[in-house]
């Protein structure tokens, strides 16, 4: 009688200690995953501007300008879609679109190494030769 | 008679070590509500003074396109205050004047989620108009640009930056503030 009275109060005191620290625990997972949902699309972001800035920079800059740029596969460890319209640029994460405004170009960019030249007055090739 | 106090000590047990779980569960709990506000508010301040650079970089430029005064505000696709690097009066009109861009459309294209306003001041330290408007960003932020008084509102970290720039041949000042709430 005694015994079972021990092992009973023992699995109420376990069981209320699982209840808090699952509890405790999807608190946690919930704060973490928001913070880090957030900070991957800062890091998105990021990458638009910075490559906004690369094509603006090549629109400004004088004919014969040539540079590589890459852009990575995923984003803090997350993957990404990219994509262009005339006048700008998209990435798409999680039903998420961001849109940056580009000058227009000739070509298209895709992960991995890209070659932006500035072949003649306001003409901006990426991975294409100049004509 | 060892029943009962069998029993007793059996409670003060239960007691002490509810007590005990509920002191750990609740030190824990602030301990980490500690540490995400004081990572939080470093990471939003740092945040803020990369933009307010960022900011400040972005005006004291041409944009792009280079004259994009001449156009509708949908055609910009970066915001610079310069011409022949000076201070360009039409392109400040135009950014001040809320109907030829408004608030939510000029942060992107200062690459910034953060309210912010810009104002450029002469060397005494007053405000120069521009057809009657002072302010770059958030409307409303200076009543009176002849008693220039911040109206911001209740804000978790401010950033101010001043950066020299020439206009009518005088150095003036470009004063942007950052801020989030």
């Amino acid at each position: 009688m005694r015994k079972a009275q021990v092992a009973t109060e023992f699995m109420l005191m376990v069981g209320l200690a699982m209840i808090v620290i699952f509890a405790f625990l999807a608190v946690i997972y919930v704060l973490i995953s928001d913070y880090y949902e957030e900070k991957n699309m800062k890091k998105l972001e990021d990458l638009g501007y910075s490559i906004q800035n690369e094509l603006i920079l090549a629109a400004e800059v004088e004919p014969g300008y040539e540079r590589t740029i890459i852009i990575p596969d995923q984003v803090g460890g997350v993957g990404y879609s990219l994509s262009q319209t005339a006048n700008d640029l998209i990435i798409r994460y999680r039903q998420t679109d961001f849109l940056f405004p580009i000058p227009s170009v000739n070509g298209a960019l895709d992960k991995g190494t890209n070659v932006i030249r500035h072949c003649s007055y306001e003409t901006i090739n990426i991975n294409l030769i100049c004509s | 008679m060892y029943k009962k106090t069998f029993d007793r000590k059996s409670q003060v047990w239960i007691s002490d070590y509810t007590l005990s779980l509920l002191l750990f569960t609740l030190a824990v709990i602030i301990s980490i509500k500690i540490l995400i506000n004081s990572f939080a508010v470093n990471t939003a301040f740092v945040g803020l003074k990369a933009d307010a650079a960022k900011i400040s970089e972005i005006l004291l430029s041409e944009g792009y396109p280079p004259y994009w005064d001449n156009g509708n505000s949908s055609d910009i696709i970066r915001l610079g205050l310069l011409t022949g690097e000076r201070l360009s009066e039409s392109k400040l009109i135009r950014v001040m004047n809320a109907s030829y861009i408004n608030y939510t459309s000029l942060r992107p294209k200062l690459q910034t989620k953060y309210d912010f306003v810009a104002v450029i001041e002469k060397p005494n330290g007053s405000l120069i108009e521009f057809n009657n408007l002072c302010v770059i960003g958030r409307p409303n932020s200076i009543a009176d640009c002849t008693n220039p008084v911040l109206n911001l509102p209740d804000y978790d970290n401010l950033v101010k930056l001043t950066r020299l720039v020439i206009y009518n041949s005088t150095i003036t000042k470009m004063v942007v503030y950052v801020w989030n709430t």
